[in-house]
């Protein structure tokens, strides 16, 4: 089970993410890191294909976070950015995508130690928003 | 919590610490959530007990861990299953054949050791995706083109291992692999080829080194587990150009492949080709069904008219031609040339790129994996406009004869065979994956939450196998959770060459520590009770 801790610290990921506070399925599995890096989102995907993702875009830009478009395929921004940055260290990114890009992103995450902490499914379907965050052992 | 086969939590708990101790504690993964991203993603039997699971994963740096991990295994007795980047997902992912297997998660080891540009090739760790290989030349400007598959983010290693393929005149991955370095079961390295020589000057550029040439034996099999493998490249091209035909009736597909074999066997094409009819491929209605469910198939001329109702070619076929303009221009018009001997056959001149490519010009082709560029584009199933698909899918793939008649009877039979089995399995194009036959890859799509067409869906997987292995067309790799069916149909002299491998398998691995039954080959206490 996540302490307490880290309740608090994925409260922090979800209290910025657009409708994800209150209709997380939060995963059993996860564990976000003790030290969460600052600002806790790297950026954030969304499928440019869907309205709700370019809503999404919008509320976390005014929020304060890079976003990034994708159209279904997330070639571009996993090997220009993502595995860039990842290669330095892990740090948590979030999305509103098809499920076919998370389980893309989950598997290469994972390649950093890093790991899905929060997917819920969308009104939309097919889409699902969901965080990627480090993980520590607890 | 899965265990290995036989072992209690208390023995298993102090192996899981003497591995932290060899690989770093924050290596080895035994927790529940950790150890679920090792599940096969698109497995047939998702949820139910067959399904395949690992007890545990751990991740080495280096080829001395490899060896530490192998000595703490037989101590143990503890079943390894090593895994390049698991992202082998048509055929089974990075879960283990035997549950409880532990995984030997070789991600960490991860470096490109060499490139030579002079003699075009590579010497990579296991670790290394084609993306990793690609970044690699394209930073350092080196006028060189790996070959990819579909989708690029999985080992080089990993993929020639099964024998996958690619494009471009370096598809056969396996064939263009030179030299090795295997950990074996021991702990022992050894390395193969000339780089059997200390100091050897050309372990990527000679295979066979002196005495038996053992490369093979480690593919697709359980004898070791490779550290270090050397590929040959293809040096770019001054021109990739492509072709496409297309002809009207059935019968020409016997002309058909026939110009294709004997361009192949000449030299002229040396890059895959495929073969697809817009007819048997394309969309299935009653009056294909009907004509299909007829004795033989139905007729040249009911075929015939068919196509022509529908305004379809039956027949298109696409060629890919690479290296120097005046090379590839003769090539192509040669080409053109033979095929316009059949009557009624169409041209289409595919797209022509020229190197070097500008990095907006690789990422805005649409034909990446023509110019070896790795792409995780295939991963786009669903839509707005598609937003229920299936989960994931399990490949079938045939290997047919490089002539028409075979080409027909394929199609006809493995077409009849998945419309009966009512399961939604696709059949794709036949390509020339490697040199001197055709690869006819179909799909049998599965579904995370619906038991019962899984069901299905392996009893028509099964099917398949057995339809085509009585056709004479076996399986060239396999889903990992239909090897033993199969390996069971390559039979000849009653199972002379598994018993040949479990030979093997007995004298280089004699606890059995290494990928229980891949490829039909257990460990001598599991045969027969697997």
């Amino acid at each position: 089970m996540p302490n307490r801790r880290q309740f608090l610290e994925l409260g922090l990921i979800a209290s910025i993410l657009p409708g994800l506070a209150a209709a997380t399925e939060r995963s059993p599995m996860w564990a976000p890191a003790a030290s969460f890096p600052h600002p806790p989102l790297y950026k954030a995907i969304y499928d440019k294909s869907y309205a709700p993702a370019l809503a999404y875009a919008a509320q976390m830009q005014r929020r304060g976070v890079a976003v990034h478009p994708i159209d279904g395929d997330i070639t571009d921004v996993w090997f220009n950015d993502l595995a860039l940055r990842w290669r330095e260290s892990p740090v948590a990114i979030a999305g509103l995508t098809a499920p076919e890009a998370l389980f893309c992103l989950e598997q290469l995450a994972w390649d950093h130690r890093m790991r899905v902490v929060s997917r819920a499914l969308h009104a939309q379907r097919p889409l699902i928003s969901w965080v990627i965050a480090p993980i520590v052992r607890t | 919590m899965t265990l290995p086969p036989g072992m209690s939590q208390r023995d298993f708990s102090a192996a899981l610490r003497q591995l932290e101790t060899a690989v770093g504690k924050e290596w080895v993964f035994s927790a529940p959530e950790d150890v679920a991203l090792y599940r096969d993603a698109y497995s047939p039997f998702w949820d139910e007990e067959e399904e395949r699971t690992a007890s545990a994963a751990v991740a080495p740096d280096t080829v001395e861990q490899v060896q530490s991990v192998m000595r703490i295994a037989n101590e143990h007795r503890i079943p390894i299953y090593p895994i390049s980047t698991g992202r082998n997902l048509a055929y089974g992912g990075a879960a283990p054949v035997l549950s409880g297997s532990v995984v030997l998660d070789l991600k960490r080891m991860n470096r490109v050791l060499e490139v030579s540009e002079e003699n075009a090739y590579a010497l990579v760790e296991p670790g290394v995706s084609y993306f990793d290989l690609y970044r690699d030349i394209q930073d350092r400007g080196l006028k060189l083109m790996i070959d990819v598959p579909t989708p690029g983010w999985g080992s080089l290693i990993g993929n020639a291992l099964d024998h996958g393929a690619g494009v471009t005149p370096m598809r056969d991955h396996w064939s263009t692999q030179c030299g090795m370095e295997v950990v074996l079961a021991n702990g022992e390295v050894l390395r193969t080829g000339t780089g059997a020589m200390p100091n050897a000057k050309t372990w990527q550029q000679y295979k066979y080194g002196i005495g038996p040439y053992i490369d093979g034996i480690f593919s697709q099999s359980n004898f070791g587990v490779i550290t270090k493998m050397g590929f040959w490249l293809l040096p770019e091209p001054e021109v990739v150009r492509a072709l496409r035909v297309t002809a009207p009736r059935h019968d020409d597909v016997i002309k058909m492949v026939e110009i294709m074999s004997n361009l192949t066997y000449s030299g002229v094409i040396d890059s895959q080709f495929t073969l697809a009819s817009p007819v048997l491929n394309g969309p299935r209605d009653a009056e294909l069904e009907a004509l299909a469910a007829r004795p033989g198939g139905g007729t040249r001329e009911e075929w015939d008219r068919y196509a022509e109702s529908k305004d379809r070619p039956f027949w298109s076929a696409r060629f890919t031609f690479y290296g120097p303009q005046p090379v590839v221009d003769a090539r192509w018009e040669y080409a053109r040339q033979r095929y316009s001997t059949i009557p009624g056959v169409q041209f289409e001149d595919g797209p022509t790129y020229r190197f070097p490519m500008s990095r907006e010009q690789r990422e805005q082709a649409p034909d990446k994996g023509m110019l070896g560029i790795p792409s995780l584009s295939n991963f786009t199933g669903r839509t707005p406009a598609t937003p229920e698909v299936a989960d994931g899918h399990m490949d079938f793939s045939v290997i047919v004869p490089m002539t028409g008649h075979d080409v027909l009877a394929a199609l006809k039979v493995i077409g009849r065979d998945f419309a009966a089995a009512g399961v939604g399995a696709r059949m794709g194009t036949i390509s020339s994956f490697h040199l001197r036959t055709f690869i006819l890859i179909s799909s049998f799509p599965t579904m995370r939450a619906d038991r019962e067409f899984n069901r299905r869906v392996r009893a028509a997987y099964e099917r398949a196998v057995k339809v085509t292995a009585d056709n004479g067309w076996g399986q060239y790799r396999s889903h990992a959770a239909f090897m033993d069916l199969a390996v069971s149909k390559y039979s000849f002299n009653d199972d002379a060459l598994s018993r040949f491998h479990t030979t093997l398998k007995d004298a280089v691995d004699p606890n059995g520590i290494l990928s229980a039954g891949r490829y039909g080959i257990w460990p001598k206490d599991m045969r027969g009770s697997a």
